[in-house]
């Protein structure tokens, strides 16, 4: 499945993908509620997902803040504790049973010094990341929760067949409730 | 509408389908053709094979009601009956809500290729005659029988605008596959 959707990539020989398949090799299977990665770990992996879906959440007292979704065919780590190399503030939980692939951040890395093709590889990836992260900046300042909805329906149309609505909402900084209406109209 | 303004217009529309899927597909490999970003999605032939399926359907009809000339069809409004405004609400590519099609509607995992492209393309040009004829047809005339329940007619005016909104629906969905399938992966931070 990751060798599939590797050659799709226009740039990748059928060498590269053949390099980099091998790294991929821990498999990892994770529990509905379960953890890939707790408060205060160090993220040493970058996962592919093969089957379910995942939260990445802030976890704060008063509530856990939805900062993303990932689901087959998306890369997930805790980014900021995979470039730091410190604790991660960040959880990620299983919500549904779900398989995963793993590269260890070293492998990844050596990867990327040997074949010049991965480093491009992963500026692309992360230019993607990037301009997620500044569309749901906007949305996060948007005062019309409808607004909110809308932009992000525009970006995921299948994320409320994978993601129970409670997470989205707060995805959107929006009660549940609020979601509820709204999404009937 | 007028009968000439509103022909016109869907002449236009469907003009620019058939001008994206060229464009956008003609030269794309069968992978690519083929690929899904989700198990349980359409690829962008599954997606014009859906529609192939409409057109095989309600081009002939459109040919059998256009049949019947009019004189004074030209500056005769076109309105909408009560189930035509329903189903042209259902296929328009503005409103983001998913509808389940019927099952012989759904061309999930059948086996296609390129021929599919080739078939949707031809049936812009049928579609496209046929638009140029309709300008002396009454298309005001409930004539065009509803696929999924035959005893109930659809109006031919509003009968063409659905099934070109309906491409246009999902045109932009298989151009979204192909948007994906260019960058097969998303990265999650």
């Amino acid at each position: 499945m990751l060798a599939t959707l590797l050659r799709q990539v226009p740039y990748f020989t059928e060498e590269d993908v053949a390099a980099f398949v091998p790294l991929w090799n821990k498999q990892v299977q994770v529990k509905r509620n379960d953890f890939l990665i707790r408060e205060g770990q160090v993220e040493q992996h970058l996962y592919f997902v093969l089957s379910g879906a995942f939260r990445l959440y802030y976890p704060t007292p008063q509530e856990d803040i939805c900062v993303g979704f990932a689901y087959p065919n998306t890369l997930i780590t805790a980014f900021p504790s995979l470039v730091t190399q410190t604790p991660s503030t960040y959880c990620i939980q299983a919500l549904k049973k779900s398989e995963l692939l793993a590269i260890s951040r070293a492998d990844f890395y050596a990867l990327q010094e040997e074949r010049p093709v991965f480093g491009r590889f992963w500026r692309h990836e992360l230019e993607k990341a990037l301009i997620g992260k500044m569309e749901r900046e906007i949305d996060l300042q948007l005062l019309d929760p409808q607004q909110r909805l809308d932009r992000l329906l525009a970006r995921s149309p299948h994320i409320f067949q994978l993601v129970p609505l409670k997470y989205i909402a707060s995805y959107l900084r929006m009660t549940p409730e609020t979601l509820s209406r709204i999404r009937k109209y | 509408m007028e009968t000439n303004t509103f022909l016109a217009q869907l002449q236009d529309r469907v003009q620019q389908i058939k001008a994206t899927a060229q464009a956008e597909f003609l030269s794309l490999e069968p992978a690519a053709l083929n690929f899904k970003p989700q198990p349980n999605s359409w690829s962008i032939l599954e997606c014009l094979e859906h529609l192939n399926r409409y057109s095989r359907f309600y081009l002939p009809a459109f040919e059998k009601a256009i049949a019947p000339a009019l004189a004074s069809g030209s500056a005769q409004l076109v309105k909408y009956s009560w189930f035509g405004k329903k189903s042209l609400e259902m296929v328009n590519p503005a409103g983001a809500k998913k509808h389940k099609t019927l099952a012989r509607m759904n061309p999930q995992n059948s086996q296609l290729t390129k021929a599919v492209l080739d078939e949707f393309l031809q049936h812009q040009d049928t579609l496209l005659h046929l638009l140029s004829k309709a300008t002396t047809a009454d298309l005001n005339k409930k004539t065009v029988p509803v696929e999924f329940f035959q005893l109930l007619k659809l109006r031919l005016g509003e009968a063409l605008e659905f099934v070109v909104l309906h491409e246009q629906r999902h045109l932009q969905q298989a151009l979204r596959v192909k948007a994906s399938a260019g960058q097969p992966l998303s990265l999650v931070v």
